[in-house]
């Protein structure tokens, strides 16, 4: 398994960057985008986003920050 | 602390807060502190339908954590100012976070 | 901005909150001041209890504006640049 080299979520995070992510909030809401960057506080950047409710897309942006504190998890796409 | 010193600058003006409750308070800032508690004098309550005390309020205090929006008198206001402060603010913050193990090394 | 790779310039998020609230003021918890900001509130009533068509009920949009407003950044969920005409 690729996985098995994986030891920390922050290594985890460091696998995922610049790729396409799944993050979810705590409101329900997804947002799929390219994972630019992200801090401590999982405060994050996504590229070429599209915001997902109930499985339709509800809205798109070309570059996002979302506040860490709403994140629920982070996935990759 | 830079919307602290923000506020300050505003003692004595007319602001309206927009709680998160869905109230908003309208009145006279007479002290703001660091975690944006504040205190307002000769209040007027808007939306009080369901805090109908509120109205017979003349002087409040309200924490800052249940603020949502500020409505800021716009001529009281030099945003060319608070724009420099922001940019100072920034930079000191930048270079804080390099030492910072909650930043990633990214 | 065009044609610049986003990542060359941006290093950590807040690094986008910066593009974003360029001639805006904004600090690291995302509290802000808005110059002529436009709030829009979107409302659905939900009968979904009532009715098990699992519709949503109508949709009331009420939108404010204010000349300067101050925006506490715990209420904050996503920061964007305006779109590009």
């Amino acid at each position: 398994m690729e996985n098995t080299n994986l030891k920390t979520p922050a290594d985890f995070l460091q696998k995922i960057l610049g790729k396409p992510v799944y993050v979810r909030l705590h409101s329900g809401i997804y947002y799929k985008g390219t994972l630019a960057c992200l801090d401590g506080y999982m405060n994050i950047a996504l590229e070429n986003t599209e915001e997902l409710y109930e499985g339709k897309v509800t809205n798109s942006y070309g570059d996002a920050f979302i506040r860490g504190n709403n994140v629920l998890y982070i996935s990759p796409a | 602390m830079l919307f602290h010193s923000f506020f300050s600058t505003l003692i004595g003006k007319k602001i309206t807060l927009h709680l998160k409750n869905d109230v908003s308070i309208e009145g006279t800032l007479t002290s703001i502190d660091q975690f944006l508690n504040v205190k307002l004098e000769d209040i007027k309550v808007h939306n009080a339908d369901k805090y109908p005390h509120l109205l017979f309020l003349k002087n409040i205090f309200v924490r800052g954590s249940v603020i949502r929006y500020v409505d800021l008198p716009f001529e009281e206001v030099d945003t060319a100012l608070l724009q420099d402060a922001t940019r100072r603010e920034a930079q000191l913050l930048k270079q804080k976070s390099m030492g910072d193990p909650k930043t990633l090394a990214v | 901005m065009s044609g610049v790779s986003m990542s060359s310039m941006i290093t950590e998020p807040l690094d986008l909150v910066k593009l974003c609230l360029d001639e805006q003021a904004y600090d690291q918890h995302l509290n802000m001041v808005l110059e002529d900001a436009k709030e829009t509130v979107t409302n659905f009533e939900d009968d979904r209890d009532q009715v098990n068509d699992g519709e949503i009920g109508e949709k009331t949009v009420q939108t404010h504006s204010y000349k300067l407003l101050f925006v506490r950044g715990d209420s904050v969920v996503l920061v964007s640049p305006p779109k590009r005409a």
